[in-house]
């Protein structure tokens, strides 16, 4: 089935072409680490970035209602019983699929 | 004087001098690993009675497919063990894809001991494991099952990024995606990186720039070199040939990507193994 990550807008099908599962995990945010004409130095989206900034470097952060459909075992339960690692917003089918 | 044979049907340690002698507490502990859908363990083998008559016994175990360990109990009888096997039914499976370990453990539940290890290896639908016969082997003995997977189709503005999932491990052999720039005036650059869930441990750059309103199509292999077509559009990027565990991922990093830049849902041919979870 095709699925919609309400997080970050993502498309994937969760059982793949060879009849495996899909575990979908939203990608993180990157921003970019730069120093400013002024010598100073900022974080900012890397749409952002002026063109007399030089950018030094990138910032890894992973979105806050990420979604990541791999699963964990359960503290204190079953070890057998596990639970997705992230819930997020959610996911939704694509309608017409 | 007494005529044993005529007290003894079959005298068992005779007749089955490799055997193992098992109690009624005694049993086989079924743990299967799968990545695939519908894969059926099938355990069989033969027992010989306290009679001296060899007795059959077959079990079947559903095993998960999302490369979580599953468990299941075969109960003996009182005898002697002699065989057991395991195939895989109801699926067509790579030989990575399915893996099992057939312990003989005291008692039954959480609290079961384990006395020895009889089976444990990858099979198939084709490929048997046996007991007296095949060798214990570990998940990553063998060459891992090639894989076509097709990943997330990211929004506009969001790097492509592929986890690896829970219980597999990856060695991505090529991967291929395709990026539209916006109209806004920048070169970009796309870089594949590879993370551990948290921190880059390598890079790869595509060597060449898109700049706005274009379509590239990006291809990166372990094998490959990088370069960019002439006319064409395809860029090359050289993967470097790394093994990642569970959680680690593959993701894209462009250098002045703008608002409106699309990557398409990349495909990736990985070898993946079981990893167990």
């Amino acid at each position: 089935m095709r699925m919609i990550c309400n997080s970050c807008r993502g498309e994937y099908d969760d059982v793949g072409p060879d009849g495996v599962l899909y575990f979908h995990a939203c990608a993180p945010i990157i921003r970019a680490r730069v120093r400013r004409a002024d010598g100073t130095t900022a974080v900012v989206d890397p749409a952002n970035v002026r063109q007399d900034d030089a950018r030094i470097g990138d910032v890894v952060e992973e979105r806050p209602d990420k979604r990541d459909e791999n699963t964990a075992r359960r503290d204190g339960d079953d070890p057998r019983q596990r639970v997705i690692r992230s819930e997020g917003k959610g996911a939704t089918p694509k309608a017409g699929r | 004087m007494t005529d044993r044979s005529s007290t003894l049907t079959a005298p068992a340690p005779v007749l089955a001098p490799g055997g193992k002698y098992v109690t009624g507490d005694d049993n086989l502990l079924i743990t299967s690993y799968a990545s695939i859908p519908n894969a059926r363990i099938v355990i069989s083998g033969r027992m010989l009675n306290e009679d001296g008559r060899p007795v059959p016994f077959r079990d079947e175990q559903a095993a998960n497919s999302d490369r979580t360990a599953k468990t299941s109990v075969v109960r003996l009888a009182t005898g002697w063990l002699t065989d057991v096997t395991a195939i895989v039914s109801g699926a067509s499976a790579q030989l990575a894809q399915v893996f099992v370990r057939v312990d003989l453990v005291r008692g039954d539940g959480a609290g079961a001991q384990v006395l020895a290890t009889l089976i444990q290896g990858a099979l198939n639908a084709a490929q048997r494991l046996a007991w007296p016969g095949s060798m214990v082997t570990s998940m990553h003995a063998a060459g891992g099952a090639l894989r076509s997977v097709l990943g997330t189709d990211p929004a506009a503005n969001v790097e492509i990024s592929e986890t690896v999932p829970t219980g597999a491990r990856w060695r991505v052999r090529a991967l291929r995606f395709a990026l539209v720039t916006d109209v806004n005036a920048a070169n970009r650059e796309v870089a594949i990186t590879y993370d551990d869930g948290t921190t880059v441990y390598a890079e790869a750059a595509a060597g060449a720039n898109q700049a706005a309103s274009l379509t590239r199509q990006y291809t990166g292999a372990i094998t490959g070199v990088r370069g960019a077509a002439a006319t064409g559009s395809g860029i090359s990027i050289a993967l470097p040939d790394l093994t990642l565990l569970a959680g680690h991922r593959i993701a894209t990093a462009t250098t002045n990507r703008q608002a409106g830049d699309n990557y398409g849902a990349p495909q990736l041919l990985v070898e993946e193994w079981l990893e167990g979870a």
